[in-house]
């Protein structure tokens, strides 16, 4: 005959607790499981999307970089040519202008002098020419009529005397042809 | 004597399991930490590639570079080149004028 013990019925309901307690906790460790797998994956994907952006920006940055570069550079190159192009029309202003006076101021000496005559022309290594008298100046010599005779003395071979020479402004060391020389190199092409 | 026994086991197993659950939710947050840190991450760099024209520019950037850097080569070679020459015609400009403005002012004077 069956005989009921309160002691037995607390000891089954106890089981059935730690059974039923079991079975949820299997369960709900079971979903978190699940749950961790599927995050994990998640995770990965978007770790790997995350990586794959940032080597994308990575590239992206770099090369904008470079152009951004290269466009400081051709500010800083066109700036340095304005400063260039500056300079440059300042002396061409400058040296056109004194050359330019320069050269008019030569030749009227140069023509003024056309008939003067020097009582005695003291000559470099030869004798003194008496009565000198200018008929001709070019820019490497003088020509002179004199007591006995025409002569025609040239700078390059040193004949000239040298208050002579920077009177009329002759020779390699011309002051004006230096700077007709100056000229011509500004105008032409850099090399 | 059974019941005690049977209530610390039972005890003792839901003490272990609450542990390990803990562990799984902790280790849950962490990941899901980073995983928002990563879509966050990724959010911005696709914000950052948009504003730089987007992934597709990269070749035409290259482009432009290099069709920049043809443009710049006569400027990079020609400065130096012309400074060069500009400070030379300076300097001989700079001796010559002096003796050009005495030798002007001495005809000037006759």
């Amino acid at each position: 005959m069956f005989e009921f013990r309160f002691s037995s019925l607390i000891k089954a309901v106890l089981l059935f607790a730690c059974v039923l307690g079991g079975c949820d906790y299997l369960s709900e460790l079971d979903k978190l499981k699940a749950e961790l797998a599927e995050l994990k994956t998640q995770a990965a994907e978007t770790r790997e999307t995350a990586d794959l952006r940032r080597q994308e920006w990575s590239e992206l940055k770099a090369a904008k970089d470079k152009l951004d570069l290269q466009l400081q550079h051709e500010k800083e190159l066109i700036q340095q040519r304005d400063l260039l192009d500056t300079q440059e029309r300042k002396l061409i202003g400058e040296i056109t202008y004194l050359t330019g006076s320069m050269t008019a101021v030569v030749e009227k000496a140069r023509s003024s002098a056309i008939g003067t005559v020097i009582p005695e022309l003291k000559l470099p290594g030869r004798p003194a020419l008496h009565n000198a008298k200018i008929f001709k100046i070019t820019d490497d010599s003088v020509s002179f009529l004199h007591e006995d005779g025409v002569a025609n003395l040239n700078v390059k071979a040193d004949e000239l005397p040298v208050e002579i020479v920077q009177k009329y402004d002759l020779g390699p060391k011309s002051l004006h042809k230096g700077l007709q020389n100056l000229m011509n190199q500004l105008s032409a092409p850099s090399k | 004597m059974k019941l005690p026994l049977l209530f610390c086991l039972a005890l003792g197993l839901t003490g272990t399991s609450c542990e390990r659950h803990a562990d799984l939710k902790r280790e849950i947050s962490a990941l899901d930490a980073t995983f928002k840190q990563d879509e966050a991450a990724t959010r911005q760099y696709e914000k950052d590639i948009a504003a730089l024209g987007g992934k597709d520019a990269v070749p035409r950037i290259i482009e432009q570079t290099q069709i920049k850097q043809e443009q710049l080569r006569p400027l990079e070679l020609g400065n130096p080149i012309r400074e060069r020459k500009l400070t030379a015609i300076e300097t001989a400009f700079a001796r010559l004028k002096p003796a050009a403005e005495a030798f002007k002012a001495a005809q000037q004077q006759k």
